[in-house]
């Protein structure tokens, strides 16, 4: 059987890659070759490495663009507020009140679900952030229903840059930040945000018309005030990391 | 474990390869998210430095009806109450359009449209209230002490000196 010269050069280029890179993290970009063709179509159903399947927990059926909007989701701040980084994630103007596309924000949303249930699947630590009081006790419950962590009060400054001091020992930092607003109040971004940054932690951000994006992972703009709106994205968040949890059980009892 | 909290340079993976390439950190020390990170990357790097976007003119959303909506409002007619629990409720102003296109296409002339209108949508809502059951019912039962007490009070007479 003749392999096509292609494939050769390919090998070549993955290991001149990981020389270079002089590591082997590349460790999911496997080099063996492909399954033959005659093998494929026996019944024997091969483990998927849920990091090649686009959507493994199934998190685009989560919602819809009409829950969505059911939620006021796309409903922004006035004009005169508007973030210059927020501009390509806008529909248009309704009488001075902006509206998002949330065609878009679906997009970004079904982007931070799978990161989110891929990060539980993980075993990793999730933090939950707001500083919106009237919002901040459906937070708290959402984080302990599905078995995560919730920030919902003042930031004290260092809590993750200076983590090991303030807590008298060698501290694990959250593997993950959800943002379900990125604002302290009107004004000032959340320290956090920043804090995470420095941290190497990435982040899952409500943004707001009035925010900076910029910072954040995986930005999903929308209206982070409303009630019903954190409402969906607290059901939504907890479905996918319950989901990534559900998974990680199955694999470990498979294992054992 | 070696790190870079340089948050104003590049991303979070950019920084992770880079320690990773020169070998400050070990390829097992790797953060969990890496492999997740880079197998489904944002839609865009999220850099703390970015180039603005291109600034353009927003879109402003306007409807056919807007124009019916300026002529209520001019008159001071088109606000009312929104009951927002409730999806399916209609706005004032709906009605008063939905009236206003019905009675136009019933022939009635520009001038009377927007009295005619309000008038119409403010009797079916008057009509709808008392329809409605009375706000104060009465819950107390009849074998309850206070309606003994109420049924032997001579309540008219409670301030004739006798």
């Amino acid at each position: 059987m003749r392999v096509p010269a292609i494939y050769f050069y390919y090998l070549y280029f993955l290991a001149c890659l990981q020389l270079r890179l002089g590591l082997s993290y590349l460790r999911h970009y496997s080099t063996a070759p492909k399954p033959l063709q005659e093998n494929s179509t026996e019944d024997v159903k091969l483990p998927v490495n849920p990091l090649e399947h686009p959507d493994y927990f199934q998190v685009h059926n989560l919602f819809t663009v009409k829950d969505l909007f059911d939620a006021r989701v796309h409903y922004g701040h006035k004009e005169g507020s508007l973030n210059d980084y927020m501009r390509p994630y806008l529909y248009g103007s309704r009488l001075g009140h902006l509206i998002f596309d949330l065609d878009i924000t679906a997009e970004h949303l079904r982007k931070a679900l799978n990161f989110a249930a891929h990060i539980a699947y993980r075993g990793g630590i999730i933090c939950f952030f707001n500083r919106n009081a009237m919002n901040s006790h459906k937070v708290e419950r959402t984080a302990k229903e599905c078995g995560e962590y919730a920030h919902t009060r003042f930031w004290r400054g260092g809590i993750f840059t200076n983590a090991n001091y303030q807590f008298g020992a060698v501290t694990r930092l959250p593997d993950l930040c959800i943002f379900l607003n990125t604002q302290n109040n009107i004004l000032n971004q959340h320290t956090a945000v920043r804090d995470s940054a420095k941290m190497l932690i990435p982040t899952i951000g409500i943004v707001d018309s009035n925010c900076n994006p910029n910072l954040i992972t995986y930005p999903v703009p929308g209206n982070d005030d409303t009630p019903v709106a954190i409402e969906l994205y607290c059901k939504l968040f907890k479905e996918a990391i319950l989901r990534g949890k559900a998974e990680r059980m199955k694999l470990l009892q498979e294992v054992n | 474990m070696a790190s870079s909290r340089l948050e104003r340079i590049g991303t979070i993976l950019t920084r992770v390869e880079g320690l990773l390439t020169r070998g400050a950190m070990k390829p097992d020390d790797r953060p969990l998210w890496f492999d997740v990170y880079r197998a489904f990357p944002p839609f865009t790097e999220p850099k703390m430095a970015k180039p603005k976007p291109e600034i353009k003119p927003i879109r402003q959303i306007l409807y056919q009806e807007d124009i019916i909506r300026a002529k209520f409002h001019s008159k001071g007619l088109g606000l009312g109450t929104t009951n927002i629990l409730n999806p399916n409720s209609e706005t004032h102003m709906k009605r008063l359009i939905s009236q206003y296109q019905k009675l136009k296409s019933d022939g009635v002339p520009e001038e009377e449209l927007i009295e005619k209108s309000a008038e119409i949508v403010d009797g079916e809502r008057q009509r709808q209230e008392n329809i409605k059951e009375p706000k104060y019912k009465n819950t107390v039962s009849p074998e309850s002490v206070t309606t003994q007490v109420l049924a032997e009070a001579d309540l008219k007479n409670i301030f004739s000196e006798k």
